[in-house]
């Protein structure tokens, strides 16, 4: 152990937050100077500095974090709230709604990601830095843009930032891209074998794809609700691996028991029973969508484009009560998910929201009509979020139940039921899958222990 | 001190394999690998790594850490207990079922990758190749 500096070695740790040296530190520390005794090196190799520092500074991206910033976006968010009503076009405002909850959301939307080990930490980090340049440069786009209008619009000379704004938003574009495309990249490569091009060409193109319109979405304070409830939702909703973990151990548990010589399977059954229901909901979905863009065309009930549009929102809308009943039914059967009257009662409440939408889109578009219905749609909505929450999150019951009414609350208010009739759309799609999954058997044969053959579908 | 655990003997459970389908890093794989021989601490892992892959793969101390911690949160190993063995501390780790069904999976994968490459080397050889004759 002689000739070795311990102190150099310790000083590679002062990377890692306090909690990790802690739990990890002297087991590190031991393995770094075993390591350097077998090479008789006395100091760190500059690729063990290197990876120090990156592995160090993506553990401070830790749970604390991501809930932190979580709850700073949504605070943030009810600031602008209050802020909008008073004085809708200030700056403070626009730099919250442009750049502040967004870049919290962000941070913490990757962090959780890196828990859930959907990034690698190198990844983490770069889509960290490129994403926070990004939404800098949004505000300072917003800003641009709107003192130049200002300027224009009182005859003054525009210069400064507001001379410079199309260099600005061209980058607040290039750099935003390369953020979602490392992102995306980083998703592809956890789902899939493809190599580095491939990832780089597909990410690229998504990420130049969505980046204009999520920067100028953020104008609308929905987005930044919206934003700001993900990040939540996502930090607090326990991870779907590990309640598939937890489901696999309960039925290897319930499968032990061979003297049987059948084990038990509770699930294939209410599995099976949602897969009707969600035939319906596809069949009454495509219906729908074919509906909504060609019934001008055909139905005697339809005289122009945007009552065929209606009509066949309304028919969606009605396609999703099934969908949802077929939701619940499939979401029974894992024995880790949540208890009955939790799963059913935010369910009925969305069933309840879209059926009073489709009922405000029978008097589209007249829209002093349909206002009652989109109203109660949107509280309803809210509603359901706040039962979902509250009910789920891994937090004191005070705590859990604050946060599902303030994400509930926000979300009726910045979001409201508008989102209904989009999300409809997705109705044929969510059914069909839900359809083909249900009709493949889910749990182990009747034969036990098969250790070899196809993979079985996960969920 | 925590006795090893014996924890793989449930291994053909049908539905383990269920979430097997993404890749191994390589890391995560030597890791994997490293720890079927048993119950290991973090050095014997890049000892054992350097050795089974003939010096070609070298794990970082601070890699070898980062994917153990990533390993250990996704379920695939656990720790297993600490010594203190001349003043170094020492973390032991086994395998998980998963881990094991993960490495089997991946192992899988890769096999089929090499049939299919090395199918198509052969369909490529000039018709002296053994094989070759016999088919045409």
């Amino acid at each position: 152990m002689t000739g070795l500096d311990e102190r150099r070695f310790r000083r590679l740790l002062r990377w890692y937050p306090r909690a990790w040296r802690r739990r990890h530190g002297e087991v590190v520390l031991s393995t770094l100077l075993d390591a350097a005794e077998a090479d008789g090196r006395t100091a760190p190799t500059a690729a063990e500095t290197r990876r120090a520092a990156a592995h160090g500074t993506a553990a401070r991206l830790d749970r604390p974090f991501a809930l932190g910033t979580a709850l700073a976006a949504v605070a943030a968010a009810v600031v602008v709230g209050i802020l909008w009503t008073a004085v809708p076009t200030g700056d403070l405002a626009l730099i919250l709604l442009t750049g502040v909850i967004p870049g919290l959301a962000t941070a913490s939307i990757v962090t959780t990601s890196r828990l859930r080990g959907w990034a690698e930490d190198g990844e983490a980090l770069a889509i960290l830095a490129t994403a926070s340049a990004a939404w800098a440069l949004n505000v300072l786009a917003a800003l641009a843009w709107s003192w130049g209008f200002d300027a224009a619009d009182e005859g003054r000379p525009v210069v400064g930032l507001a001379a410079a704004w199309l260099p600005v938003v061209a980058g607040a574009g290039v750099v935003g891209a390369v953020a979602l495309g490392l992102a995306c990249s980083a998703l592809l490569r956890r789902a899939t074998r493809w190599g580095v091009v491939v990832r780089a060409v597909i990410g690229g193109a998504c990420g130049f794809g969505l980046a204009p319109v999520l920067g100028v979405s953020t104008l609308s304070p929905a987005t930044a609700g919206v934003m700001a409830g993900i990040a939540v939702l996502f930090v607090l909703l326990p991870s779907p691996s590990a309640s598939r973990r937890a489901a696999r151990a309960v039925s290897a548990q319930s499968a032990r028991p061979v003297a049987s010589g059948v084990p038990v399977v509770p699930s294939t059954r209410r599995r099976a029973a949602s897969r009707g229901p969600a035939w319906l909901a596809t069949a009454g979905g495509v219906v729908g969508v074919a509906y909504a863009l060609t019934g001008a065309t055909w139905s005697p009930g339809a005289d122009d484009g945007t009552a065929a549009m209606a009509q066949g929102i309304t028919l969606l809308l009605l396609s999703a009560l099934p969908l949802l009943a077929a939701v619940g039914l499939y979401g029974a059967e894992s024995p880790t998910r949540t208890a009955g009257l939790h799963r059913w009662g935010p369910l009925a409440l969305v069933a309840l929201a879209v059926s009073s939408v489709a009922l405000a889109y029978i008097g589209a578009p007249d829209s002093e009509v349909m206002q009652p219905g989109m109203y109660a749609g949107a509280v309803l909505i809210g509603s359901a979020l706040a039962w979902a929450i509250a009910t789920r999150v891994r937090l004191p019951r005070p705590a859990a139940l604050t946060l599902g009414v303030a994400v509930g609350t926000l979300f009726a208010s910045f979001v409201g039921a508008m989102v209904l009739p989009v999300l409809a759309f997705g109705v044929p799609v969510v059914g069909l899958v839900l359809a083909l999954r249900s009709a493949r058997p889910s749990a182990l044969p009747p034969a036990p222990a098969v250790r070899s053959g196809e993979p079985a579908p996960v969920g | 001190m925590k006795r090893p655990r014996r924890i793989l003997q449930y291994y053909d459970d049908g539905n383990i394999k269920a979430s097997m389908s993404t890749p191994l890093t390589p890391p995560a794989f030597w890791i994997l690998t490293a720890l079927t021989g048993g119950r290991r601490h973090g050095y014997e892992i890049l000892r054992e790594t350097a050795a089974a892959s003939d010096g070609r793969v070298t794990l970082k101390v601070t890699t070898l850490y980062s994917a153990l911690e990533r390993l250990e949160r996704d379920g695939l190993i656990a720790s297993d207990g600490e010594e203190i063995v001349n003043g170094r501390a020492r973390r032991y780790y086994v395998l998980s079922n998963e881990g094991e069904a993960s490495l089997a999976a991946e192992v899988e994968a890769l096999e089929t990758q090499a049939r299919v490459a090395r199918a198509r080397l052969e369909a490529s050889r000039p018709a002296s190749a053994p094989g070759r004759a016999v088919l045409s």
